[in-house]
C-alpha cells in the first residue's frame, strides 16, 4: 500500500518539479508578509535618525543613539545618516553593513513610517496593538485578516512561522508550525517521534493509508452535518461546525501540498530567520497560503547592553534583503506588502546597565507594493510621535497622531482589505498607499 | 427560548468541563434512567483528582505560567547533584503555585486562601531551588515557608509567579501590579492607552519617576498602579538563566576587589542555588525613587500579606473569580459574561464561604452552560465547547490507555549543560509537542487559547487519534474480552456484521456518549467505514484501529 508521500510523489510529482506559480492576484488584493522584531527595536539605529538632532530653540538633543557605541580606533565604525533616494537612514559600514546594502537596492520599494504611537509601554499590550490595531489579544492580527479575506482558495489563509501571530476568531483559516517545527511530524509520514527510552514500541502505532484518511475525512464530514440536527442554531454553533468542516478540508489540502516546502524544517529545531524567509516565499508562491508571519528569532528587548541592537539590525536586514530578492525573483513583489514591525522603540537615554527601556512609540517599514522611496511621520527631539496628516503621512501642525490603529487600518487597506469591519471608525493611515 | 441538552449530552459536557474525560458508560446509564442524577454525579466529580487537574489547568492559563519555551532555570549545583533534569526543574517550579491553588480548592478551603495562605508550597525540587524546609519522608507536595523574610500571601509570594511576570528596570514592578489587578480584580489598568503629552525630562530618571505623580496624563493610572507596585519591592526584577550560569562561572562568590558585580544590585551570591529571589533590604526601595508607598486603591497598607487580604476582601475579587472560572469552563471571554451572571455566581462563591467547587457547580449546572441552542430570542449560552489539549490528553488516556509520550532530546543534551527533558507528553508541551498548536496557550508567545477548530488542531488530533487507535486495538486484542478497554464485543477475526455493529454501538456510547442502536444511521456510517477498511487491508484489526481513530476525531469528540 502506498504511503501518502509515495502517492504524492507518483501522482503529483511534487519533489524535484518546478513549483507552480499561482499567477498574478486580482487588482488591489495583496499578500501580506509580516516580519517581527519582537522585544522593541531602537529606531535611532536605523529608521529614525537622531544623530546631532536639536531641541526646540536650537539646544542639543539628548538622545543617545548608536553613535555612543563607536570605537574611536576603528575608522570604519562610524555612524552617519545616509540618504537612499528620499529615505534618510542611519548606517554604519562596520557594524550594520546590511542596512545600507538593503536600502541601496530596495529603497524604491521601501516606505518608512516613523512616529507610530503605540499606546502602551508593555510588551504584550504593545504587541497586541501593533499586530491587531486593538488592545485586545484575542482579535485577529493583520496577517490573519489578510489571509482570511483573500486566501479562501488556498489551503490556509495565513501561516505563522513566528509563533507570535494572533489568529483570534479567524483561527480556522490559519496554521502554526510549532516552536521546534513540530508541524513536520503531522504532515510527513516519514517523520516520527522517538518513543521514551526503554519503551517496547516504536511510532506509529497505526499508519492509515491515504485511502483510509479519505474515508475518515468523508466520515467526519457526514458526522459533522448530522450534529446540526441537535446543535444547529443559525449562529455560533453552526459557525463552529462550519469551522470544523473548513479546518478538516484545509488541513487535508495543506498536508497534501506542503511536504516538499516544509521538508527543510527539522523537527526539534527552530527555523531561523533566513529559513523562514525561504519557506514564506515558497508557501505563497505555491498557493499554500496568502499571508505569513515571520520572526527574526532575536530578542530585541535590550534593557542590558543596547549595543547589541547593531547585530540584530544586521540580521534583520540580511533577511529582508533575501526576502525582497526572492519575492522579485518569483514575480511576487508587486503582489505583496511586507510589514516590518516591532511593538515599541526604546528610551532615548541608556539606563545604568547601558541598556534602554520601553518607549511608547515606534517605527515600521512597509515594502513591496507601497509608495516607495518615501518616509511618513516623524518624532521630535524626545523621540515622541508628532502629529501627521493621515492621508499623506506628512507631519502636520493640526494633524493627528498616527496611532497603532490608524497604522493597522492603513496596512489593511494597502493589502486590499476593508478595515472598517475589523477596526470600526478608525481613519486609516494612507501615507504609504501607492498613488 | 433555549433548547436544553439531553441529560446524557449534558453529562458529556459537564464531565469534559470538570474532568476532561468522557463519562463512563455506567454514568451515562444512570442519567438515562434518572436525569436528576446529574447533580449527584457533579458532586462526585468535583471531588475527583481529574477536577483537581482542571483547577490547575485553569490557573495555569490564568497565571500564564506553564511556559516551557522560554528561559528555564539551569540545572546547576545542588540541582545537578540531586540528579534532576530540565523537565524536573521546569515542572516543579511552574506547578508550585498551581499546586497551592489545587490543594486549597480540593481541600474545601476558602478560595481566598490562594492569596492569604501563610505558607509556601514545595516539592523536593522547589525546596532545593529556593532552600525551603522540606521533609523527604513526607508527601511529594508539602506546605513549607519562605525563609528569606518575605511576607506570606499564597501565590502572591511564590517566586515562580514573579519569575514569569518580570519587572524591568524602569518599570518599578508596575507590570506585576497590573498582573495582580487584571488577574484577581478584572481591572486591566495596563490595557488602557497611555500618552504623555508634552514629554517628560527624560534626562533625569527621577524626573520620569516623579512625572507619574504629577503629570496629568499619568496620575490617573499611576495613583492606583504605583501603590500596588510598591508591594513588590523586595522581589528581584527577574531571574534569568544566563545570570545563574554566570554566577556559577564566578563560583558563586564575587571578588569584591573587582568592584561591583556586572549588575550592581544583582549579587552573584544570590544567583547560586538556593536562589535568593527576595531581599528584605530592598522592600523600601520605592522610597529611594520617590514613588508611592504600598497602598490598595487609596487605602494604606504594609506588605504583601496585607495585599492578599485586601484583595480577598474586595467585592471585585468574588465577581472576578466567578468570571475567571466561567470564562475557562464556558470558553468565553470573561468580559463577555453578562454582569448578572457574574454577580450571581460571585454571590454563590461568597455565600458558600468561597468554596470554589460550589462556584464551578453553579456554572456547569446553569442554563447558560447546559443549553444546546437558542431557538428564539436572545440568550447567553456557552454553546458548543471545543476540546482543549489538556482535556484531549486526559480523555484519550482514559478511553484508550494511550498517552502521547516521546523523547526528543538531542544527543549530548546532558553535557556540558543539562537541558534534557527526557520523556515529554506531546499534548501538554510546546517545546516539543502540540499544546498551542492544538488550541492551548504556551503562556509566552501564545497567551490566549483558541476555542474553535483550526487546521493545525485537526492535524494534531488526526495524528493523536491514529496513534491511540492503533495502541488500544493492539492492547485490547492481547487480553481477554473482559479486561479490555474498548473492544469488548469482538475478537480479531470477527467479521459477522451483527457483532461488529454491536461493538460499534458500544464504541459510540463509550467514546462519544452517544446512545445509538446497532442499526441506527450513526452505526451505518461507522459500519461502512469499518467494512471499507477491512476490505482494503484484508484484515479486521486495522479496520478497528481506523474506526477508533475516526471516533476520536468525531465532531462529538472535538465539541462537547
Amino acid at each position: 500500500m502506498l504511503t501518502r508521500r509515495e502517492l504524492l510523489l507518483s501522482s503529483a510529482g511534487l519533489l524535484g518539479i518546478p513549483r507552480v506559480s499561482m499567477g498574478a492576484l486580482p487588482q488591489g488584493r495583496k499578500h501580506l508578509i509580516t516580519v517581527l522584531a519582537v522585544g522593541g527595536w531602537d529606531v535611532t539605529f536605523c529608521f529614525d535618525p537622531k544623530l546631532a538632532c536639536t531641541a526646540p530653540g536650537g539646544g542639543a538633543c539628548i538622545i543617545e543613539g548608536p553613535e555612543v557605541d563607536e570605537n574611536p580606533n576603528d575608522p570604519l565604525d562610524r555612524e552617519e545618516i545616509a540618504r537612499f533616494g528620499e529615505i534618510p537612514v542611519v548606517v554604519n559600514p562596520a557594524k550594520r553593513p546590511a542596512v545600507a546594502e538593503f536600502f541601496d537596492r530596495w529603497h524604491p520599494k521601501a516606505h518608512v513610517v516613523n512616529g507610530i504611537w503605540t499606546g502602551s509601554i508593555a510588551h504584550d499590550p504593545c504587541r497586541f496593538r501593533i499586530l491587531t490595531g486593538t488592545p485586545d489579544g484575542t482579535r485577529p492580527d493583520l496577517a490573519t485578516i489578510n489571509g482570511h479575506t483573500h486566501g479562501g482558495d488556498r489551503p490556509l489563509g495565513a501561516v505563522d512561522l513566528s509563533g507570535w501571530s494572533i489568529s483570534g476568531s479567524l483561527a480556522s483559516s490559519t496554521g502554526r508550525v510549532g516552536v521546534q517545527s513540530q508541524i513536520v511530524a503531522l504532515i510527513d509520514d516519514d517523520v516520527q517521534f522517538r518513543p521514551p527510552e526503554g519503551a517496547s514500541f516504536t511510532y506509529p502505532h497505526f499508519d492509515p493509508s491515504p485511502d483510509d484518511e479519505a474515508a475518515v475525512q468523508a466520515f467526519l464530514q457526514q458526522r459533522t452535518e448530522s450534529m446540526r440536527g441537535v446543535f444547529g442554531d443559525g449562529g455560533d454553533n453552526d459557525a463552529s461546525l462550519d469551522d470544523l468542516l473548513g479546518s478538516l478540508d484545509r488541513a487535508s489540502r495543506f498536508r497534501d501540498r506542503s511536504q516538499d516546502i516544509l521538508s527543510s524544517l527539522s523537527i526539534g529545531k527552530e527555523a531561523g530567520f533566513l529559513l523562514q524567509v525561504e519557506i514564506a516565499v515558497d508557501l505563497i508562491e505555491n498557493g499554500l497560503c496568502h499571508a505569513v508571519t515571520l520572526d527574526t528569532q532575536l530578542d530585541w528587548d535590550t534593557h542590558d547592553l543596547n549595543q547589541t541592537q547593531h547585530d540584530k539590525y544586521q540580521t534583520l536586514f540580511t533577511g529582508l534583503g533575501a526576502l525582497m530578492q526572492a519575492l522579485e525573483d518569483r514575480g511576487l513583489l508587486e503582489d505583496t506588502v511586507v510589514a516590518v514591525l516591532s511593538e515599541m522603540t526604546r528610551t532615548p537615554l541608556r539606563n545604568s546597565a547601558l541598556g534602554k527601556d520601553h518607549w511608547g512609540h515606534t517605527s515600521a517599514m512597509l515594502l513591496g507594493s507601497v509608495r516607495g522611496d518615501a518616509v511618513s511621520g516623524a518624532t521630535d527631539h524626545l523621540l515622541e510621535s508628532v502629529p501627521v496628516d493621515l492621508e499623506s503621512g506628512a507631519p502636520a501642525d493640526g494633524g493627528v497622531f498616527n496611532k497603532y490603529d490608524n497604522f493597522a487600518a492603513g496596512v489593511l487597506e494597502l493589502v486590499g482589505v476593508d478595515p472598517e469591519p475589523w477596526l470600526p471608525g478608525v481613519v486609516p493611515f494612507r501615507g504609504a498607499h501607492p498613488s | 427560548m433555549v433548547d436544553p441538552l439531553s441529560a446524557e449530552q449534558q453529562l458529556v459536557r459537564v464531565s469534559m468541563a470538570l474532568r476532561g474525560t468522557r463519562p463512563a458508560v455506567g454514568e451515562l446509564d444512570t442519567v438515562a434512567d434518572d436525569p436528576g442524577a446529574v447533580d449527584d454525579l457533579v458532586d462526585a466529580w468535583l471531588d475527583s483528582d481529574a477536577f483537581g487537574a482542571t483547577v490547575a489547568d485553569l490557573h495555569a492559563e490564568l497565571f500564564l505560567i506553564r511556559d516551557d519555551t522560554n528561559y528555564q532555570l539551569p540545572v546547576k549545583g545542588v540541582l545537578e547533584n540531586a540528579g534532576y533534569n530540565q523537565a524536573d526543574v521546569h515542572h516543579s517550579t511552574v506547578e508550585a503555585p498551581l499546586e497551592l491553588v489545587r490543594q486549597v480548592v480540593m481541600g474545601d478551603r476558602p478560595y481566598t486562601e490562594i492569596l492569604t495562605g501563610d505558607y509556601a508550597m514545595a516539592d523536593e525540587v522547589v525546596a532545593d531551588v529556593y532552600g525551603l524546609p522540606y521533609d523527604p519522608d513526607g508527601p511529594k507536595w508539602q506546605q513549607t515557608r519562605w525563609v528569606d523574610g518575605r511576607p506570606h500571601a499564597g501565590v502572591l509570594s511564590d517566586s515562580q509567579m514573579w519569575r514569569r511576570h518580570t519587572s524591568n528596570a524602569a518599570n518599578f514592578h508596575r507590570g506585576r501590579a497590573n498582573f495582580v489587578s487584571r488577574t484577581f480584580l478584572c481591572e486591566d489598568i495596563g490595557g488602557r492607552d497611555i500618552f504623555v503629552a508634552g514629554g517628560v525630562d527624560i534626562a533625569d530618571e527621577f524626573a520620569v519617576a516623579e512625572a507619574v505623580s504629577t503629570n496629568p496624563g499619568c496620575v490617573g493610572c499611576h495613583n492606583v498602579l504605583d501603590p500596588l507596585a510598591a508591594f513588590f519591592w523586595g522581589y528581584k526584577e527577574q531571574l534569568q538563566r544566563g545570570a545563574i550560569n554566570q554566577a556559577y562561572n564566578f563560583d558563586c562568590e564575587w571578588d569584591w576587589t573587582q568592584g561591583d558585580p556586572p549588575r550592581g544590585d544583582y549579587r552573584v551570591e544570590h544567583w547560586c542555588y538556593p536562589l535568593k529571589f527576595y531581599d528584605v533590604a530592598e522592600e523600601g526601595a520605592w522610597e529611594d525613587w520617590r514613588l508611592r508607598a504600598p497602598g490598595y486603591f487609596g487605602q494604606p497598607a504594609g506588605d504583601m500579606a496585607d495585599l492578599g487580604h485586601m484583595i480577598s476582601d474586595d467585592p471585585r475579587f468574588a465577581t472576578c473569580t466567578a468570571r475567571n472560572f466561567a470564562s475557562y469552563l464556558m470558553q468565553t471571554d470573561r468580559d463577555a459574561i453578562p454582569h448578572t451572571l457574574a454577580a450571581e455566581w460571585g454571590d454563590v462563591l461568597v455565600d458558600s464561604g468561597f468554596d470554589a467547587k460550589e462556584l464551578a457547580r453553579a456554572i456547569v449546572l446553569s442554563d447558560a452552560f447546559t443549553g444546546a441552542r437558542v431557538v428564539e430570542g436572545d440568550a447567553f449560552l456557552a454553546g458548543l465547547q471545543t476540546v482543549r489539549p489538556e482535556q484531549l490528553d486526559r480523555a484519550v488516556a482514559d478511553l484508550t490507555g494511550f498517552t502521547w509520550l516521546a523523547d526528543q532530546d538531542f544527543p549530548g543534551c546532558s553535557s556540558p549543560v543539562n537541558v534534557c527533558w527526557d520523556t515529554v507528553n506531546l499534548m501538554t508541551s510546546d517545546l516539543y509537542g502540540f499544546r498551542s498548536m492544538a488550541g492551548g496557550v504556551d503562556s509566552y508567545t501564545v497567551t490566549h487559547p483558541i476555542h474553535g477548530p483550526t487546521p493545525t488542531r485537526a492535524l494534531t488530533l488526526a495524528k493523536l487519534a491514529s496513534e491511540a487507535g492503533g495502541y488500544v486495538v493492539t492492547e485490547d486484542f492481547a487480553v481477554p474480552a473482559g479486561e479490555r478497554r474498548l473492544l469488548t464485543e469482538v475478537e480479531p477475526d470477527t467479521v459477522d456484521e451483527a457483532m461488529v455493529r454491536a461493538q460499534l454501538a458500544v464504541l459510540h456510547l463509550r467514546i462519544l456518549g452517544e446512545r445509538v442502536g446497532p442499526d441506527s444511521s450513526a452505526v451505518d456510517l461507522s459500519w461502512s467505514l469499518w467494512d471499507g477498511a477491512r476490505e482494503r487491508h484484508g484484515d479486521p484489526v486495522p479496520a478497528w484501529a481506523l474506526v477508533v481513530s475516526a471516533l476520536l476525531q468525531d465532531p462529538r469528540m472535538v465539541f462537547y
